[in-house]
């Protein structure tokens, strides 16, 4: 979870200085085997996603009319579908389009609840009452009926327009959890001693709460990332995700779904590619997520 | 106690007390290890490791030692209460039976019946959703299931008055919360006498209880001993109060005990370098002329080492090349046999015995410098000034409607003032208001009522802009250094914090978080490091360097060691002092530890209740104190000092400090006071109706708030 408001490196660090928080944690966490497989996984899947495609000699648009929902070959290795396209690169772009809005949304979304959730903790008053007023009023509205009204911006929006859509409807439990943990941190010790020092709400927020909070968001980006896959997967399915021609890992397991009996690799390849996705993003957030508890100090003997 | 009765005794077992009374003993525990298998990186945690320790009827055994030293493994070893993954090996005999080895059920038969615990924080011990009567009920129907549950709670009232509960028939009923942390403690030890048990062990029993409060506990533990002759254990890191109670102690270090004797024994020859760095760190405010405590160097070997040598050696002063290699053996300190209880685990205990060492011999007692001749008094700037200032917090209450039901006069009007290279420490029992006032110092806003002036400037007209730069020239060191500092941050991090804050200009940051370290006895090995990974003296530092950083001209400081073992606290204090000579800082210092405050203070002002009753210079305030609260509390410090008449002076704190939301009319301190009790009807009078206010005594820097001073 890159830190927010914070560049690589330290501001006194110089090279003789030994190495500070930010550089020194990514090797240690990176040593922990869940984190290494999940990262792994991940990476292997967007250098598919991105690279697979030219290793194939078919085109996106191009068809092939001379094999219909045909069987994987030599010729064409996931298959084929109804109107002749390769399936190799049809699902590898919806790969694609399933990974940028995945973790998109998810980032998205625990960025907002870290926000709305941290500022409503650390401001015990009116900032916290507009902003948990408004939490609970997103939290009633029927995400479904207003994805449904607003279906006609969406499309018009494309599926930049989703993925604003999707992280509005995510964020709230998360803030409602950012805002319980974030009372209880700052009436800490160290965050009094902060303001003490001088430094300023955001300072502090952006320095000392959010850190102390990153197990909890980066397992909440994980669970989101999965969560969004899913969720635009849904809504492809019943027509109000992603539109046609673009395709995602929904969109095609949503046409794959009716032909799962008969021609298996309709339905196989994307949807194990979608398994493939959450697992690995899984691994990773959990991994991650222990990383850093356990990065804070162990209660002792 | 006696010291001097002698009982030949056979050279086999571990060890015998010069005052044992005939017959076996209650309590027998022989070379007794507790490992915790490790899932860290240094393996197997050895918390005990060797420990044989013998306890008769009516005897108080002081078992104590720093955090890590293992007395608390060693002592929920004998009822079974360690977690299940750990090895005990060993022998517990308790009357005879060996614990050791009993299966869970016959274990809980032992438990509470023949053999008890008290833990140090009553709250946690005691279950909050139900009153205080039904768990002591359970308690007692546990071990005699014929009672019915009339004679229970009869029995539940009878063991509430006898641990002094005033009122018992009411208290009967209240809920944990609903008691003050005395009457919680003393609850915990009403839950302990249940059943009559033969051995009662005390796990810090007062630790986190204040100094009158702690007094009044010991002395009741010390009545529970003498009416029922139960054997007792005390588990405590303070000597002042092994000193207080225990007959024998028992000194434990990296889990092996190095030195036991009589209390006489130990305390006036030592004979074990170890224990004698222990006394010789201790702050005293007994002394007149106070030596300033002495640091031991270093800290504890890591429980997951195993021992080469003596454990202690790479700390010792008087180390020999053959105390790394040769672990020493707990062997009588006088090798004729007629005085065997007196051992030590040292190889120069005979030629410390010969040359007669002290502890100020192997210790040298740290330079405290002084600012070089300050001004007087009167001709240094006020840096701070505190005027009539109140805080009042409402007390809410009602089960549906959240209602006003009252207030607690936290800081109820008091006024002092702090002057340049000065330091002035706030000290009274816990809720008498000492953090309020620095909170509210530190907050720099306009207080409820009064006026706070910090560094010339009314804290009440400060513009932001005003406020932030005055935070420059007012730092503070809060009290639980783990607590301080941000767990996610390095070392260096945190001190360069206030740095960045403040726009230092950042290609000189890193120098100068380098020379503060070294200022605080820091290296760059620690720059790296988090909190976690620190010792406590070490984080300590870390948050006074962190405090140092901006060359603050003021520095407010929360209870700076409390939280710190005994042999580390008295570095700190060594640092303090030296850091306010070099730095001319001005300090104001809250504490309720009365013998630290002696050492770093120069003035006094000791709060009761929100107001202050008494001020003054450190001197004339400690050897001639005038407001019986003050008296009350300087009798109320243990000592470590055996077999002194104090306990007479006890009397004087009797009264538990009373509901901080309904103060007395008048003198706050009159339902707690003696001198009031001896007072005839007028001058009661106006005890009652007019609150006193300060005034000065003779020409001296010393004011008192009563009535009859």
């Amino acid at each position: 979870m890159p830190r927010p408001g914070t560049s690589g490196t330290l501001p006194y660090e110089t090279p003789a200085r030994p190495p500070g928080r930010r550089s020194a944690a990514p090797p240690a966490l990176l040593r922990r085997p869940r984190v290494l497989a999940g990262a792994v996984l991940l990476a292997l899947l967007a250098l598919l996603a991105w690279l697979g495609p030219l290793a194939a000699p078919w085109g996106f648009t191009e068809r092939d009319h001379t094999s219909f929902l045909q069987p994987p070959s030599p010729r064409h290795w996931f298959g084929t579908d109804a109107t002749g396209r390769d399936l190799y690169v049809v699902t590898l772009v919806g790969l694609r389009k399933s990974l940028v809005i995945g973790l998109l949304v998810a980032v998205l979304t625990t960025a907002a609840a870290a926000v709305v959730g941290a500022v409503s903790g650390y401001f015990p008053g009116l900032p916290d009452r507009v902003l948990t007023w408004l939490t609970d009023l997103a939290l009633v509205v029927p995400p479904l009926l207003v994805l449904a009204v607003l279906f006609p911006v969406a499309e018009r929006g494309g599926w930049l327009a989703l993925v604003l859509l999707l992280a509005a409807f995510g964020w709230m439990v998360t803030a409602r959890m950012v805002r319980g943990a974030t009372r209880s941190l700052r009436r800490r010790e160290y965050v009094r001693a902060a303001r003490y020092l001088g430094a300023s709400p955001t300072a502090i927020i952006v320095r000392h709460l959010l850190p102390n909070l990153s197990a909890l968001l980066v397992a909440d980006v994980t669970v989101n990332v999965s969560a969004a896959v899913i969720a635009e997967t849904g809504l492809s399915y019943v027509g109000l995700g992603v539109q046609p021609p673009d395709v995602s890992l929904g969109t095609l397991i949503a046409d794959g779904t009716r032909y799962a009996t008969t021609h298996p690799w309709m339905f196989g390849f994307c949807t194990g590619l979608l398994v493939l996705l959450v697992l690995a993003v899984n691994l990773l957030g959990e991994g991650l997520h222990d990383a850093l508890t356990r990065d804070t100090p162990a209660p002792r003997l | 106690m006696t010291g001097t009765e002698t009982h030949p005794e056979p050279a086999s077992p571990p060890e015998t007390t010069p005052t044992r009374p005939p017959g076996e003993p209650v309590l027998c525990v022989e070379d007794l290890h507790v490992t915790f298998p490790g899932t860290g990186p240094g393996g197997d945690v050895r918390a005990v490791r060797g420990l044989s320790y013998r306890l008769h009827r009516g005897e108080i055994l002081g078992v104590v030692g720093e955090s890590g030293a293992g007395k608390s493994a060693a002592a929920l070893a004998v009822p079974g209460l360690l977690p299940d993954h750990a090895r005990v090996s060993g022998s517990i005999r308790l009357n005879g039976q060996e614990l050791l080895g009993l299966d869970e059920r016959r274990l809980a038969a032992v438990r509470g019946s023949t053999v008890s615990m008290v833990f140090q924080d009553p709250l946690a011990a005691l279950t909050p959703v139900r009153t205080v009567g039904s768990q002591l009920a359970e308690a007692v129907r546990l071990h005699q299931p014929r009672l019915s549950r009339r004679q229970a709670r009869d029995r539940a009232v009878a063991l509430l008055r006898r641990v002094g509960i005033p009122d018992a028939d009411r208290r009967v009923d209240s809920f944990p919360h609903e008691l003050s942390g005395g009457m919680r403690q003393r609850v915990m030890i009403a839950m302990a006498l249940a059943n009559d048990p033969d051995v009662i062990l005390c796990d810090e029993p007062t630790t986190a209880l204040d100094t009158t409060v702690q007094a009044q506990i010991l002395d009741l533990l010390a009545a529970v001993r003498r009416e029922t002759g139960t054997a007792i254990v005390v588990i405590t890191h303070d000597l002042g109060v092994v000193a207080e109670i225990a007959d024998r102690v028992l000194v434990m270090y990296a889990g092996r005990p190095v030195e036991t004797g009589t209390v006489a024994q130990v305390y006036r020859r030592p004979r074990m370098p170890y224990t004698m760095g222990l006394l010789g760190a201790l702050p005293r405010v007994d002394t007149p002329d106070p030596v300033p405590p002495t640091p031991i160097p270093g800290t504890p070997p890591p429980p997951t080492e195993p021992h080469r040598g003596c454990p202690f050696a790479p700390r010792c002063p008087v180390a020999l090349p053959r105390c790394g290699t040769d672990p020493p053996a707990l062997l009588p300190v006088d090798p004729a046999p007629h005085d065997p209880g007196h051992r030590a685990a040292c190889h120069r205990t005979a030629e410390i015995t010969a040359r007669g060492w002290t502890p100020a011999d192997l210790y040298p007692p740290p330079e405290h410098p002084r600012p070089a001749a300050p001004a007087p008094r009167d001709r240094r700037p006020v840096v701070l000034a505190v005027d009539n200032l109140v805080k009042h917090h409402p007390l809410h209450g009602g089960t549906l409607l959240r209602r006003r039901v009252g207030t607690v006069r936290a800081v109820d009007g008091i006024s002092f003032d702090l002057r340049e290279h000065e330091t002035l420490a706030l000290v009274g029992e816990s809720g008498a208001g000492k953090t309020t006032v620095l909170t509210e110092i530190l907050e720099l806003t306009r207080p409820d009522h009064g006026r706070i002036t910090v560094l010339g400037r009314d804290t009440g007209t400060l513009t932001p802009k005003q406020r932030f730069a005055l935070r420059r020239d007012l730092q503070v060191v809060l009290q639980d250094s783990s607590e301080a500092l941000d767990p996610r941050m390095t070392v260096a991090e945190i001190v360069a914090e206030p740095l960045r804050v403040h726009r230092h200009p950042r290609r000189q940051v890193p120098h100068r978080v380098r020379e503060l370290l070294a200022l605080v006895g820091l290296d760059d090995s620690h720059a790296r490091r988090r909190p976690a990974q620190l010792s406590g003296g070490e984080r300590q530092r870390v948050g006074i360097a962190r405090a140092i950083a901006l060359q603050p001209r003021l520095l407010l400081l929360d209870e700076p060691v409390s939280a710190l073992d005994v042999s580390v606290r008295a570095g700190i204090l060594a640092l303090l002092a030296e850091l306010r000579a070099r730095l001319g800082l001005s300090c104001l210092v809250v504490a309720h530890d009365l013998a630290v405050v002696r050492h770093i203070a120069d003035r006094v002002a000791v709060m009761h209740r929100g107001v202050l009753v008494e001020i003054g210079d450190t001197e004339s305030v400690y050897t001639a104190p005038r407001h019986p609260y003050t008296q009350a509390l300087l009798a109320a410090v243990p000592v470590p000092e055996p077999a002194t008449d104090r306990r007479a002076a006890r009397a004087v704190a009797a009264a538990e400090p009373p509901d901080p939301a309904a103060a007395p009319s008048g003198c706050r301190f009159r339902t707690r006071c003696p001198r009031y009790l001896s007072l005839t009807e007028t001058d009661r009078r106006r005890c009652e109706t007019q609150p006193p206010r300060p005034r000065r005594l003779g020409d001296a820097d010393h004011q008192v708030a009563c009535h009859h001073a």
